[in-house]
């Protein structure tokens, strides 16, 4: 009864399957016994068995300990934010290493979804690209890792699966094993352009010609946030305290904007109107200014925010789909 | 795997490592080496060296130090070559092996040239079983192997301390000897070689000559190492010098025959030319010749190990009158025991010998040869001869009188006499008196054929040591010992062992009594006779340890496996009984060690963590588990709701053992008492 017992306790704790194989290393090592092996039966040297039969120990015991150290892993996904192209989606991912020695040299492989081939699993294996390495999960602990995934185009992604695996401790056995990671994720265009915010238009209007380039007045700083340009961090700043802040220029009060896609209908395609438009908008909330956006399929009005920005992201990223 | 990765060069505590590791490995080998393998080993070490402290150019850095490197690498190989011949045998194998592993730590720049280098470590490490052993030879194997696993831990992981690393390579290594004990015993062996072995394939360290010769000996021909029969024109003298064993007996019963019947046969001599002696050529043999033996008393059985020799001679008790069942043997008509091949390996065989017996006593086809003197040699000793026959009134009465003339006239016996110039026997009996076996019994043959007694020269063991810890009886090569065999009518051979007359205690106490006090025990208890008696005991021990090594581990092949497989009760033992039971035996052993990796339960002999987890687990039958990556102060707070009733106890615990834990202000036995008084009686 308490095998049983015992056997559908184990079941539970196996969430994933691990597999192994003997790495290039680990073939070449299986070679040279082999050769050993050969000498020591020409030779009928007795010792010359004996190391060989050791070294046969060896192999095996490592193929215990590799398969152990990524074993008892425990693993949490977390949410995964949305990100401009090209940039890594930090996705998080808690482990939890279970068993009372450390987990080592643990390597994270991300393989893109739809990059599936059922008839030779192994084949895939060299499309995964590494994109984390752990080196120590101590014992029983549970520590916090950001998983950088690569994002090549806009829109939504459909996260793929993670390999999680190690070659500790003797790089002769390659052990591993998937994470699905069943999300989604939204990227937003890449926010690149060198024209200036279409500021001059609104702004003759009101006839406050002095502010037209209102972005230089200092007004203070913020936090960090994912896509603020690079050129308004406050570098000194950071070198003081270690927080990444950028500053805020401010311009007039009330001065709202409406980015269109008429002012970035002479570049030359999609993909770099959309990358301006996404720019603009990175500025515009940087300088605290009202903005909205008219896209010929929507038209978001002028507003500001958190809610507000990411919704005109959104429809950037999503334009066309 | 075929990921297309970035070349990871090795860290450099990882490159240290290996180079400490591989010098470890190859210094025993620069014993039997010539000096420029240690010197191109050691040179790329110091070389790889300075790159790390001094940052010095690798060959990978420069292409005239990649040029200078590679034309170095090929004028090695040729210099193996040269030095060798251009077949690789044993020693060239070596040779290279060393140097091409020390121009290889130069190299090394990737995670492959790392492991290339570390399998090379391990194929030096199999290569110093061709020189040498013994146990502490594998004590080094597991030392090395522990090394090179530590090497190949810390190419792929630098974070923790070199002594961890090295721990975590002991483990493994640890957990790695079932399986090889395992393999050892049940892989089912078979019996080598498969190919050809090189002529250099063991070590033939010193062996019973296959002539014998008085005086000077040629010079010997560096040159020509192992290559000629010449160079083993030895005499038995340099023998004398020589510790190493010869073979080893173990007689039934641990039934002993009398220490003056302890003569080993070995090759025959009948030719000499004044100086040399030779046994018979190969066209003087008679295929038809046969030793006719009548023996009386009992016999003696005993099995032999005899180390190999590179000649086909066997040796056993005078006089063997069973032979070997598991070897083509055959006995010559001049009563030597010889194999069917050469003994290039240690071999066992059994025997049963008589030392009472009559050999051949009604004719002898080469009673001939036993007479024959070379001409016009010994002037002064056929005088001799002819003065002591014309007052013998018998043959045995000749005997007599030659013996003692050796026992009356000053001769004495020594390890050093003088060197003998011209005719060597003449000066030796007329003139310098001090000699050894081979000198008494060259002389003692000679007078015997002067006076007309058909006479020849045994040469062999003479004596031995009984191993008082498992009563094995070790010869050494010390114990080589020569003497003189005379046909009588009706008598046939008898042996007779003119030293004996000279120096009785050779006989009878056996070599090592006469050997200077520094070869029986160090100088520097020599004088202390309760330290001499303590070494000599750890000596037997030690001897006694040794030769059930080389009897049950050295020699462990195909008829060993199958002698061991009977005594462990398996019944006709066959490769797929072993298959079969290797299969059980793997399984087992990966059980075990499955479950001493992946078992969860913390085995540390950390009390207060044990104590701590006790309580988890106390807690945990209420139904109040600890979530892994819960800490123990939240833990204790969720307990303590969970669990109202015993509020107090749990807390106190939490709070005690994030002192000790955290604080180190609390006592660490007031923690493990509170534990032990925490027995919650009812649910949560």
């Amino acid at each position: 009864m308490w095998a049983r017992q015992y056997w559908q306790r184990w079941r539970q704790q196996q969430r994933y399957r691990v597999y192994i194989l003997p790495s290039r290393y680990g073939l070449s090592y299986s070679m040279l016994i082999l050769v050993m092996l050969l000498g020591a039966i020409n030779y009928n040297n007795s010792l010359g068995h004996l190391l060989c039969f050791l070294l046969v120990g060896v192999g095996h015991v490592a193929m215990h300990h590799s398969y152990r150290n990524v074993r008892q892993l425990d693993f949490q996904l977390g949410q995964a934010e949305p990100v401009f192209c090209e940039q890594n989606i930090p996705l998080p991912l808690n482990l939890t290493n279970q068993s009372p020695r450390p987990i080592r040299q643990l390597e994270i492989a991300y393989l893109p979804s739809g990059h599936r081939s059922a008839w030779w699993p192994l084949k895939q294996f060299s499309r995964y690209v590494a994109v984390y390495k752990a080196s120590a999960i101590a014992a029983e602990q549970t520590s916090q890792h950001l998983i950088p995934i690569p994002t090549t185009r806009r829109g939504w992604l459909e996260l793929g699966r993670l390999r999680l695996s190690s070659i500790y401790p003797i790089g002769l056995l390659f052990s591993w094993f998937f994470i699905e990671i069943k999300q989604r994720v939204l990227v937003y265009p890449k926010p690149v352009g060198n024209k200036s915010l279409p500021l001059a238009s609104a702004l003759e209007e009101s006839g406050v010609l002095q502010h037209q380039h209102g972005l230089d007045d200092f007004a203070g700083f913020h936090r960090y946030r994912e896509g603020d340009a690079r050129q308004h961090i406050a570098w000194k700043a950071l070198a003081r305290d270690g927080v990444l802040r950028t500053k805020q220029f401010s311009s007039p009060a009330g001065q709202s904007l409406m980015l269109q896609w008429e002012a970035v209908a002479d570049l030359p395609d999609t993909e770099a109107r959309l990358s301006q438009l996404c720019q603009w908008i990175l500025t515009a909330d940087a300088a605290g200014m009202q903005y909205g956006l008219s896209m010929p399929n929507q038209t978001i009005a002028v507003s500001s925010g958190e809610q507000h920005r990411h919704q005109c992201l959104q429809s950037l990223a999503l334009y066309g789909e | 795997m075929a990921n297309k990765k970035p070349v990871i060069a090795p860290s450099k505590p990882a490159i240290h490592w290996l180079m400490v590791t591989l010098t470890i490995i190859a210094i025993p080998h620069f014993f039997y080496q010539p000096i420029w393998v240690a010197l191109i080993f050691l040179f790329m070490m110091s070389w790889r060296l300075m790159h790390s402290w001094r940052g010095w150019p690798l060959p990978a850095d420069k292409r005239l130090l990649k040029g200078l490197h590679s034309v170095s690498a090929v004028l090695t190989i040729l210099l193996v070559f040269y030095s060798y011949g251009i077949t690789i045998g044993r020693d060239a194998g070596v040779a290279l092996l060393t140097t091409m592993a020390a121009f290889k730590i130069v190299e090394v720049k990737s995670l492959r040239d790392y492991y290339l280098s570390c399998f090379m470590g391990f194929f030096l490490v199999i290569t110093h079983f061709f020189f040498n052993q013994t146990i502490p030879i594998v004590i080094l194997m597991l030392v090395n192997v522990i090394l090179l696993t530590s090497c190949l831990i810390t190419v792929n992981e630098t974070d923790s301390s070199a002594k961890s690393r090295v721990k975590q390579a002991s483990i493994m290594v640890l957990q790695a000897t079932p399986l090889m004990l395992l393999l050892f015993v049940l892989f089912p062996r078979i019996s080598g070689p498969i190919w050809g072995l090189p002529n250099d394939a063991m070590d033939i360290p010193d062996s019973l000559p296959d002539s014998m010769t008085l005086g000077e000996l040629p010079p010997r021909n560096s040159a020509t190492t192992g290559m000629s029969d010449d160079i083993t024109i030895g005499n038995i003298s340099q023998l004398i010098q020589s510790d190493a064993i010869a073979f080893r007996v173990k007689f039934d019963n641990n039934r002993f025959p009398d220490r003056q019947n302890l003569y080993w046969r070995g090759p025959v001599l009948w030719h000499t030319d004044g100086k040399r002696w030779l046994p018979l050529q190969d066209n003087q043999k008679q295929s038809d010749a046969v030793s006719k033996i009548r023996v009386s008393g009992e016999a003696l059985s005993y099995s032999m190990t005899l180390e190999p020799h590179d000649r086909r001679w066997l040796f056993a008790l005078d006089f063997p009158t069973a032979y070997p069942a598991t070897m083509q043997t055959r006995l010559s008509g001049d009563g030597e025991l010889n194999s069917q091949e050469t003994v290039k390996q240690r071999i066992q065989y059994r025997l049963s010998s008589n030392t009472e017996y009559l050999f051949n006593p009604l004719n002898d086809p080469y009673l001939r040869y036993g007479l024959n003197l070379p001409e016009d040699h010994h002037p002064r000793s056929q005088r001799l001869a002819r003065q002591l026959i014309e007052t013998s009134e018998s043959n045995e009465a000749y005997i007599d009188a030659v013996l003692a003339y050796f026992r009356q006239q000053n001769f004495s016996y020594s390890l050093t006499p003088p060197a003998l110039r011209g005719d060597t026997i003449d000066q030796f009996l007329f003139e310098t008196r001090q000699g050894f076996c081979e000198h008494y019994a060259a002389s003692f043959t000679i007078l015997m054929r002067a006076g007309g007694i058909p006479a020849r020269i045994v040469t062999g063991y003479q004596g031995g040591e009984i191993n008082p810890v498992d009563q094995v009886l070790t010869v050494r090569q010390r114990d080589a010992h020569a003497w003189t065999e005379v046909w009588l009518p009706n008598k046939g051979w008898l042996r007779i062992d003119p030293t004996a007359a000279v120096s009785s205690n050779r006989v009878d106490f056996g070599m090592g009594d006469l050997l200077p006090a520094e070869r029986r025990s160090p100088r520097a208890i020599a004088n202390n006779d309760r330290l001499v008696e303590m070494w000599q005991s750890a000596k037997n021990n030690w001897d006694a340890l040794n030769s059930a090594w080389d009897m049950w581990v050295v020699s462990y092949g195909p008829e060993k496996q199958l002698e061991l497989l009977k005594k462990l009760g398996m019944q006709q033992p066959d490769w797929q009984k072993m298959i079969r039971w290797l299969a059980i035996g793997i399984a087992m052993v990966f059980i075990w060690i499955a479950w001493t990796t992946l078992r969860l339960k913390s085995h540390s002999t950390d009390r207060v963590q044990r104590a701590y987890l006790k309580f988890c687990s106390t807690l945990a039958r209420h139904g109040i588990e600890r979530q892994p990556n819960e800490g123990p102060e939240a833990f204790a707070i969720r307990a303590q709701q969970a669990f109202p009733a015993y509020q107090q106890q749990i807390s106190t615990i939490s709070t005690l053992y994030m002192h000790v834990r955290y604080r180190g202000d609390a006592s660490e036995n007031d923690f493990i008492q509170s534990v032990k008084q925490f027995k919650p009686q009812h649910s949560a």
